[in-house]
């Protein structure tokens, strides 16, 4: 059995589990069909739960970071901004599921260029970006951005037939609080809670641990403590925290594997760190078409074909560079990492 | 249990090079999104009206999104434009176009036929109004008991709102429970009067 038979298999098992899944557990999860997920009513059983069917996975802070954390000199403070969405990822990824860490690998790369919350066939990146003004950059002037009032969006492309997870990407909304808006500005606050202030600050890490539960897949929970719950009924930094119904849901979803820091993360169709500008710094275009961009040349570490079908040599060629580029910024990342711990 | 090891070194790229995806994509949304109370909801609304979902047709966006038009039949206005005007178009992001869709928690969905209370945004210049607060701008009308009732639409959303020392806290949103219609179109009649802006 091959690779990508191993995944289809192991992932039609989940789909299984999902499906079949006992709801004692208060957590629901993504499902391809949506709806209702916590209040009055039980979670949705209709369609498959989203996945990632190969989780060991990747993401990259977008490199303008967040106005809401500057060095002293004014630039971006992207290496604070980055060492905070960490820490939010990898209290999933260090989740303890009876003595051993969910199958769940997180491993951050380099700076994206790319406010696009986008899945394309040429390449892709997890991105998490801060947005000001709070609305896709390839949004026509007249046609109308994310709601006003939301702080944070985290788009999950997925497969509508087996709910495999393609691609995640995080917006933050980046605006100044307002009267009719939502937004900044966000500090990583102390643990008795951010300071007041009008707007005060919102802890970042509690926005960014909640949005990552969804970018694996969990639904909302009507547990009152549980970071997934579908209100923030505790302070504002208690969401950081896992409680055991968070920790059920990615045990559950992910149970104990054998993945470990040197599995494959590119992204599926490839890595692409800048979705805004090509390598000669011209503007890519915005994809009017998503619809026709059903296929692409390389799986990354995230899935499989679905059609079998080959690409064209010179394709086939500029996937494995872009794989290898991918390999080579992942394991560069990872190491600035570990310098950095 | 569920194992997925990727081959070691260059094999996984190498390996994954040689397939193309043919896969059916859509994406979903879990939204953080600011609790607006009932009051707040009247107050960022240009329109509000109870109206019937006539049909629901989803298109292609600019920023290659999916979108989706909903033409409600306009029962009773209670914010917004001209009497002779019977039809709204209301869109929300996310759609199915083929085996392609696209799902964003938080936004609303409606069903052809049912009747819902709609608090909506004009854009400006932009053709369709957008609902307030994502979800929180759509109220279903129900039929519970031989009384209509109403629920707000809160799926896949996270309320969460600054309180007066700034800190984010949970927030109940508009309705937290079902409410007569009747009573709750009056409670909003009440507060677009109040309003300074209105009937408009």
């Amino acid at each position: 059995m091959n690779r990508c038979s191993l995944h289809a298999a192991a992932l039609g098992l989940a789909l299984c589990a999902g499906l079949s899944a006992d709801h004692a557990s208060a957590y629901c999860r993504m499902t391809t069909e949506g709806g209702a997920q916590v209040g009055e009513r039980p979670c949705v059983e209709k369609g498959a739960p989203l996945v990632w069917s190969n989780s060991c996975l990747s993401y990259a802070v977008d490199r303008r970071g967040s106005q809401w954390f500057e060095n002293p000199d004014g630039t971006p403070n992207l290496a604070e901004v980055e060492a905070l969405v960490d820490q939010s990822f990898f209290a999933w990824a260090e989740a303890d599921c009876g003595g051993s860490p969910p199958n769940l690998i997180f491993q951050p790369l380099e700076a994206s260029t790319c406010r696009r919350a986008e899945f394309k066939t040429d390449g892709n990146v997890n991105t998490i970006a801060f947005l000001d003004p709070w609305k896709d950059p390839c949004a026509g002037a007249n046609e109308p951005g994310y709601d006003a009032f939301a702080l944070a969006v985290t788009v999950v492309w997925h497969n509508t037939s087996t709910g495999q997870i393609l691609d995640a990407d995080m917006m933050i909304n980046d605006r100044l609080a307002g009267r009719s808006n939502a937004g900044g500005p966000y500090a990583d606050c102390p643990d008795a809670g951010c300071p007041p202030g009008n707007p005060g600050p919102a802890d970042l890490r509690s926005i960014v641990t909640h949005e990552a539960g969804h970018f694996i897949g969990i639904g909302h929970s009507d547990i009152v403590d549980a970071t997934m719950f579908a209100s923030a009924e505790r302070t504002s930094v208690e969401k950081r925290t896992l409680t055991q119904d968070d920790i059920d849901a990615v045990c559950d979803i992910y149970p104990p594997g054998n993945l470990d820091q040197s599995c494959n993360a590119a992204p599926l169709c490839g890595l692409q760190l800048n979705c805004e500008t090509d390598a000669e710094g011209l503007p890519i275009a915005c994809d009017t078409s998503p619809g026709s961009s059903a296929s692409c040349g390389n799986d990354g570490g995230g899935g499989c074909s679905a059609s079998g079908a080959m690409h064209a040599p010179g394709d086939t060629w500029g996937s494995l560079l872009l794989a290898l580029l991918g390999l080579t910024l992942l394991r560069r990342r990872s190491a600035r990492r570990a310098a950095r711990s | 249990m569920l194992r997925f090891k990727s081959p070691p070194g260059l094999m996984g790229p190498l390996l994954a090079a040689l397939f193309v995806v043919g896969l059916p994509a859509s994406p979903a949304d879990g939204s953080i999104v600011q609790g607006l109370d009932l009051q707040e909801l009247v107050a960022h609304a240009d329109r509000i009206v109870l109206g019937r979902v006539l049909f629901s047709e989803s298109f292609v966006r600019g920023d290659g999104q999916l979108g989706t038009w909903h033409r409600i039949e306009v029962e009773r206005e209670l914010r917004g434009q001209a009497p002779d005007e019977r039809e709204v178009i209301v869109e929300t992001i996310g759609g199915r176009m083929g085996d392609l869709a696209m799902r964003v928690e938080g936004e609303p969905s409606f069903s052809v036929g049912e009747r819902v209370l709609v608090f909506m945004r004009d854009d400006g210049l932009y053709a369709a109004f957008r609902p307030v607060g994502m979800g929180q701008g759509v109220m279903r009308v129900r039929m519970e008991q031989g009384v209509e009732t109403v629920r707000q639409n809160r799926d896949g959303l996270l309320l969460m709102r600054r309180n007066a020392k700034g800190q984010l806290e949970r927030s109940l949103g508009a309705l937290p429970q079902a409410e007569r219609l009747d009573a709750l179109l009056s409670k909003v009649r009440g507060m677009v009067e109040q309003d300074p802006r209105g009937r408009r």
